[in-house]
């Protein structure tokens, strides 16, 4: 056998063999190292990609709250009518430097795309609140395309976006809004009558009313003893409508008594009523003078033996119809007080009551009936030819009239002496029946073709009662805010305007502070609803605009701050009541769509109180001050507080998607 | 003349020569192939364990709170980590917090296959709008892995970079 040549043979076979193996073990390590590196470069263009969208995010979030900015123009300002389905770019120096510090090699494209807005309701059975053009509900997705030396991926995420307001509609209008009232009584406070000044009583203990203010931007120049000067810096431009505005509703009248003083006292009122003497001429014999003077109630006024019957000891006087006349004064002040006169709009059956009191020759005439008149051993002289009836004209006597005529007063507040003022009929104050001063409204109307659409507004003078309308002016343009009932704002009616527009759910107290507070700044950006139980919320500084929603009771045991962007916070009883519980300032605006405003010793909100009904003779017990002043950052009809009401608001659940392309 | 024998014994001896010399420069390059690539596998594996670790150290600093993060001072609180990471997510005091820092015992080897390598981090606060009014609303974080390979022919390290920013926390979905 021929075996020449084989051991170059099998050399060069296992050549071969050792090139294929090694080739393939080549090949295969080769492949290897190239997904190695593709799993690093994909590795950076992913994690380039998730900053894309945590940016997009945050950048959204921010942009949505800062005027001038594009996402703040299209997702705030733009009607939900006009939205359209527009796509943005998201770019900024931070996205620039995280490219740049990867190096030439990696590019980094964020895109936010808005579709599918709509908004919340279609305006059908509100009865009368009108749906805010600009709240809508949609579709956010962000698209972010990464890539890193030829590696490419891309992340998208898509969730649910609301544009709500944190304010509550029509509400948010009103320093004080109440449909009803539990207490009977109205008119709780006593006063010594020695000394006008000093703290009213209750029941014996000390008692202060409820202040109500409105506005920041009326301040008496001067300010005399008497208030003759109010008038004499008074804007005959001023909108009453233009801070808060105070509705009580319910089928009972509320009937305030005004209260004595001679402006020592913090809570006199007769900066609402003419603090001047009326004089006529009189026809009556033998009498020189004639005067007309205004008094509120205090205790002791009606125990004077000048104003007592002539019949018996001094008593209490009773009103026209027969009517004991109640004692004390109202445990509310709706214009504010006598070092802050804040008059504005009362709407709802409210009514001022006081006493006109008439001197004849510097003689007041005590009040009697006719028979007591006819007992009397002898005929004034003054009455001989007039009899009971000319004595009943000029008699004290109780005067109701609608509360806005306290406007009247605090703006004509100048003459010292009015002569010639008229013999009224009765009933009547002495005012005339058409304001000095003309009732200026800006915002609460309707506007003139009212009639035709059967709206009463409530001027000045008028029966307050009836249908309103409220508008505001915005980029240019005149919208309703509402044409109704305010009696027609129950409790379903706003529970659902405001639990539709949820945009995140807890399941109690204790995880909405675990979630929505950090560093004592309560951040919602949005309205939260608390699932169950009551809410007890400590003291915390408003952080972004935002609602909560209780079920249950709300509590509020510390002070709550301000936002340093005057972002309101609204916080909503649905089914229990508010209490405040705190004497530190609380910059909210409170709500209890069916139960009760409480409150206890010192009371300092600054926002607005909206409830079905107040506790009134638990509200005034103490001595501290009690006040409400009105926030005009909650204004719906001011085009700048209008603005901050709105929270762009993500929803929790999203839906993130990456892929290679 | 010379004999068939030797004739064959001299053909024999060229053909193994042959043989010898054909192996041989074939063996060199096929040698040099396969130690090129099995140093490559070493290094896909070296690779792709620093893109693990950058990767988990990255996790690691966004699950941290945001106002944790690049600030020269320990912070504290509920819910905040106390682990080790956490503590190192400092820049030190008086360091620009542009540098890298080293995360150095941070990262103690938890098998002895994570000896070799050195893990970085760098954090600085920027502005969203680069405008200097955002007070660091956003945060610029940069995470270094380095490591030597082993056998490797120049005495250099690998080093891969993971850059992101992270945000202040958004709620978690209920």
């Amino acid at each position: 056998m021929n075996r020449r040549g084989s051991v170059l043979v099998m050399a060069g076979v296992l050549v071969v063999l050792m090139g294929l193996g090694i080739f393939a073990f080549q090949q295969v390590m080769r492949q290897r190292y190239l997904e190695a590196y593709q799993h690093h470069f994909g590795e950076v263009a992913l994690t380039l990609a998730e900053s894309g969208l945590a940016f997009g995010v945050e950048h959204l979030q921010e942009s949505s709250r800062t005027p001038g900015t594009l996402f703040y123009d299209l997702l705030v300002q733009t009607p939900t009518a006009d939205l359209g389905t527009p796509t943005l770019a998201v770019a900024g120096p931070a996205l620039e430097g995280l490219v740049e510090a990867l190096g030439d090699e990696a590019t980094l494209e964020v895109d936010v795309i808005l579709e599918g807005f709509g908004t919340f309701e279609d305006g059908a059975g509100l009865r009368g609140v009108v749906p805010d053009p600009r709240e809508k509900v949609g579709n956010l997705s962000l698209v972010a395309r990464a890539s890193f030396r030829g590696v490419e991926r891309v992340a998208r995420l898509s969730q649910e976006l609301r544009v709500v307001r944190v304010t509550p509609p029509v509400l948010s209008k009103f320093t004080l809004f109440l449909h009803g009232r539990e207490e009977e009584e109205l008119n709780l406070l006593s006063h010594d009558p020695q000394t006008y000044d000093g703290i009213p009583t209750l029941d014996g203990d000390p008692a202060t009313p409820l202040v109500l203010h409105h506005r920041s931007d009326f301040y008496p120049a001067v300010v005399d003893q008497h208030f003759h000067s109010l008038a004499s810096i008074f804007d005959p431009d001023f909108e009453l409508d233009g801070g808060g505005l105070v509705y009580l509703g319910g089928e009972q009248n509320w009937t305030l008594n005004l209260m004595h003083g001679v402006g020592d006292g913090d809570y006199e009122e007769l900066f609402q009523l003419r603090r001047t003497r009326y004089r006529w001429a009189t026809d009556l014999p033998g009498v020189t003078h004639e005067y007309g003077l205004l008094f509120g109630f205090y205790d002791g006024v009606l125990e004077s033996p000048q104003l007592g019957t002539a019949a018996g000891p001094p008593g209490t006087m009773l009103r026209r119809d027969g009517t004991p006349v109640l004692d004390g004064s109202s445990a509310m002040r709706l214009y504010g007080d006598v070092n802050d006169v804040s008059p504005t709009l009362v709407m709802g059956p409210v009514y001022r009551s006081y006493l006109a009191m008439r001197l004849l020759d510097g003689l007041w005439y005590p009040w009697m009936d006719a028979d007591e008149f006819a007992a009397l051993p002898m005929t004034p002289p003054a009455f001989a030819s007039g009899g009971y009836d000319a004595y009943s004209q000029r008699m004290p006597r109780v005067v109701v009239e609608a509360y806005n005529r306290a406007y009247d007063y605090v703006s004509t507040n100048t003459e010292s002496l009015v002569e010639g003022g008229r013999v009224e009929a009765e009933g009547t104050p002495f005012l005339p029946a058409s304001a000095l001063v003309p009732a200026r409204l800006g915002r609460v109307g309707p506007a003139s073709e009212a009639a035709d659409e059967g709206f009463l507004y409530p001027v000045i003078g008028e029966e307050p009662r009836g249908r309103v309308r409220i508008t505001r002016e915005v980029q240019g343009a005149s919208e309703d805010v509402f044409a109704g009932a305010l009696a027609d704002l129950d409790a379903p009616l706003m529970e659902a305007l405001l639990t539709r527009r949820v945009t995140a759910r807890v399941e109690d107290g204790a995880e909405l502070l675990a979630e929505y507070v950090e560093d004592g700044a309560l951040t919602l950006q949005g309205v939260v609803r608390v699932e169950r139980g009551d809410l007890e919320l400590p003291g915390v500084r408003v952080g972004a605009p935002g609602m909560i929603l209780v079920d249950g009771n709300v509590v509020i045991q510390g002070a709550i701050q301000p936002s340093p962007r005057e972002e309101p916070l609204t916080i909503v009883s649905l089914g229990g009541d508010i209490r405040v519980a705190t004497d530190q300032p609380v910059h909210a605006c409170l709500v209890s769509l069916r139960g009760r405003f409480l409150s206890q010793g010192k009371l300092d909100v600054r926002g607005s109180v909206a409830a079905s009904s107040i506790d009134l003779r638990q509200l005034v017990r103490g001595g501290d001050r009690k006040d409400v002043r009105y926030d005009e950052g909650l204004d719906p009809t001011n085009e700048e507080s209008y603005w901050k009401a709105f929270a762009v608001a993500l929803s929790p659940s999203e839906k993130a998607f990456v892929s290679r392309r | 003349m010379i004999s068939p024998r030797r004739t064959r014994r001299a053909v024999a001896l060229v053909e193994v020569l042959l043989a010898t010399l054909l192996v041989g420069m074939t063996a060199v390059p096929l040698y040099d192939m396969f130690t090129t690539s099995y140093r490559g596998a070493a290094s896909t594996v070296e690779r792709t364990r620093a893109v693990g670790f950058a990767s988990e150290l990255a996790e690691e600093i966004k699950a941290v709170p945001f106002a944790a993060l690049g600030v020269t001072e320990p912070v504290d609180g509920p819910g905040w980590p106390d682990d080790q990471v956490a503590d190192h997510m400092l820049t030190a005091p008086g360091q620009d917090a542009d540098q890298l820092v080293d995360l150095g015992a941070a990262f103690e080897p938890l098998t002895g296959r994570e000896e070799g390598y050195q893990r970085f981090l760098a954090i600085r606060s920027v502005s969203r709008r680069g405008d200097g009014s955002g007070q660091g609303d956003v945060k610029h974080v940069e995470v270094v892995v380095r490591w030597r390979e082993p056998r490797a022919r120049l005495q250099e390290d690998s080093e891969l970079k993971l850059a992101f920013l992270t945000t202040p926390r958004r709620r978690p979905a209920p």
